[in-house]
């Protein structure tokens, strides 16, 4: 079964154990072009392992993961899964942009090489193509004037916003998001947010695990919550907030209300 | 008038003494003291002829050992960071094989002693593989043929001595720069679609590199003085030099003084080499 290659994402039955403990039961979404999803639930319900498991960061105990109607990390021939080399997994993993909680910038190399990396080690694209269309993505997250600084010269949110150029600069189908604002304060994770916002007005396909209410409320149009590695609800964003269906969203949803 | 100004008019007039550490100063002035009175014994004793020394300092034969030394000792550190970079990607491979060979490596080259590692490589691998032959394969042209006493020179047995003992050390602080970033870097340059040798060539080993440098020039300056080691199997190095000329003339204190002065160059030029490395990879 080939899904419909217009579903960016699609998983079916994913689970996913570490030794004994299961920390993803037969999860399965799918998610379309220019959708923005929110992945929300309480900590070590199993959200950044089920978008590591998407780019084949963490390889699956089950299921199936799709990408651009790619089955992500293994090739089937006559119903057996043979896991891809290196090389190949890595030129799939091109199709998925990340961003991380922590930020993760290559400390060694400026805001504009970190951008450039992928284009120019990855892509093998020339230098001077890929200095302009970083320098670009830099106008994109309003951090041209920091081309040259390092990662330690910047603040968490700029470091962010770099991190999420350097994730655009593969022209990734979709983006994968993880806690995006978790580690910043109010003040620098509303910048990263418009950042987000705009790039979901412009269409990017986005999958963003967060605890961030203003991003799950205003941002996406829809929201999975996911309690211990299962899917309790997916439903759109509106829907989620004003009528819940299960307690537990409930309870989620007053707990996070203050904030 | 306001309040700071109050204060910074307070701060000019007011004489400030800071505390005085005379336990210091005391120590310090009777450590000179002991110092100058041993510099004058050994003037009045005349333990070193300075003239002799001056000699020696800068007489052709010293020149070869040191220009010798420096030569293996830098070879010997070429090889061992060969080596150590090859066993110490072995060694965090997820392969268990190649994993535990690197394991051994270093448990056997960094257990047994330097020196015996050279006096094996110069007398008993010989014995074990009499001559080096070499032949080209499926048939029966002999490529070459000679005994292994002439392929393993003195200078060639410390080398591979010098060599693999510090491959072994080598191994294991590039292991430790390794493992010194941290796994977001690495993280993040798979998800952008790098194969694992590119995440290890272009993010792990240039932040690696910030550790790996200053405890690699370490050994340097270490391998420099271990070339003396060499002298027991007859390589003309600095030490086995000075040793000839001072069994004929007795000079000892002055020709030791000159070895010592020349391994104080060699450890110079060596430390100089490891900052302008450094420089390569600053603090970020």
């Amino acid at each position: 079964m080939q899904p419909d290659s217009n579903m960016p994402i699609v998983l079916t039955n994913v689970s996913k154990s570490f030794g004994n403990l299961q920390v993803l039961k037969n999860v399965s979404f799918e998610v379309a072009t220019g959708e923005v999803v929110a992945l929300i639930g309480p900590s070590g319900a199993g959200k950044s392992t089920l978008l590591r498991c998407i780019n084949h960061l963490e390889v699956i105990s089950g299921g199936r993961v799709y990408v651009n109607g790619k089955l992500m990390g293994y090739s089937e021939r006559n119903g057996v899964l043979y896991e891809l080399s290196d090389k190949e997994a890595s030129v799939q993993r091109r199709s998925t942009g990340m961003v991380f909680q922590s930020f993760n910038l290559f400390k060694h190399l400026t805001a504009i090489e970190n951008i450039m990396s992928g284009p120019l080690y990855v892509l093998k694209r020339p230098k001077s193509e890929a200095k302009q269309s970083a320098l670009k993505l830099l106008d994109k997250v309003g951090l041209r004037e920091k081309a040259r600084s390092y990662p330690s010269e910047l603040s968490g949110g700029q470091q962010q916003r770099v991190a999420i150029a350097r994730a655009l600069a593969m022209d990734p189908k979709v983006l994968l998001l993880d806690e995006p604002t978790s580690a910043l304060d109010p003040e620098l994770s509303g910048e990263v947010i418009v950042t987000i916002r705009t790039l979901s007005e412009q269409g990017q396909t986005m999958l963003i695990a967060t605890h961030e209410m203003a991003i799950a409320k205003e941002v996406v149009g829809r929201v999975i919550f996911m309690v211990e590695g299962e899917i309790i609800e997916d439903v759109p964003a509106k829907t989620f907030f004003s009528a819940p269906e299960h307690e537990r969203s409930r309870q989620f949803i007053a707990s996070h209300a203050s904030v | 008038m306001s309040m700071s100004s109050i204060a910074l008019t307070d701060l000019k007039k007011t004489q400030i003494v800071p505390r005085r550490r005379w336990g210091s100063w005391f120590f310090s002035a009777a450590v000179l003291m002991f110092l100058v009175l041993l510099l004058f014994a050994g003037i009045r004793a005349k333990i070193l002829n300075v003239n002799i020394f001056l000699k020696y300092l800068t007489d052709g034969e010293i020149l070869l050992g040191a220009r010798n030394g420096l030569f293996l000792g830098t070879l010997a550190l070429l090889l061992a960071f060969g080596v150590g970079l090859i066993t110490a990607l072995m060694r965090v491979s997820a392969n268990p094989i190649l994993s535990s060979l690197s394991s051994i490596y270093v448990y056997f080259f960094r257990g047994v002693p330097m020196l015996i590692q050279i006096l094996f490589w110069y007398n008993a691998f010989p014995t074990m593989f009499p001559r080096l032959t070499l032949g080209m394969p499926f048939t029966d042209t002999v490529l070459i043929d000679m005994p292994m006493t002439t392929v393993v020179t003195a200078f060639l047995g410390a080398l591979m001595g010098l060599g693999l003992a510090e491959g072994a050390y080598m191994s294991e602080i590039i292991r430790t720069g390794i493992l010194a970033v941290d796994a977001g870097q690495r993280a993040a340059a798979r998800a952008i679609g790098m194969t694992q040798m590119q995440v290890m060539r272009r993010i792990v080993l240039p932040q690696a590199g910030r550790i790996i440098v200053p405890a690699a020039g370490n050994q340097y300056i270490s391998l420099l003085k271990s070339t003396s080691l060499a002298s027991v199997i007859g390589y003309l190095e600095l030490l086995r030099i000075t040793q000839g000329i001072y069994s004929v003339n007795f000079y000892v204190v002055e020709l030791l003084a000159v070895a010592a002065f020349w391994y104080l160059v060699m450890t110079a030029i060596a430390t100089a080499i490891q900052y302008t490395f450094e420089k390569l990879f600053p603090v970020r």
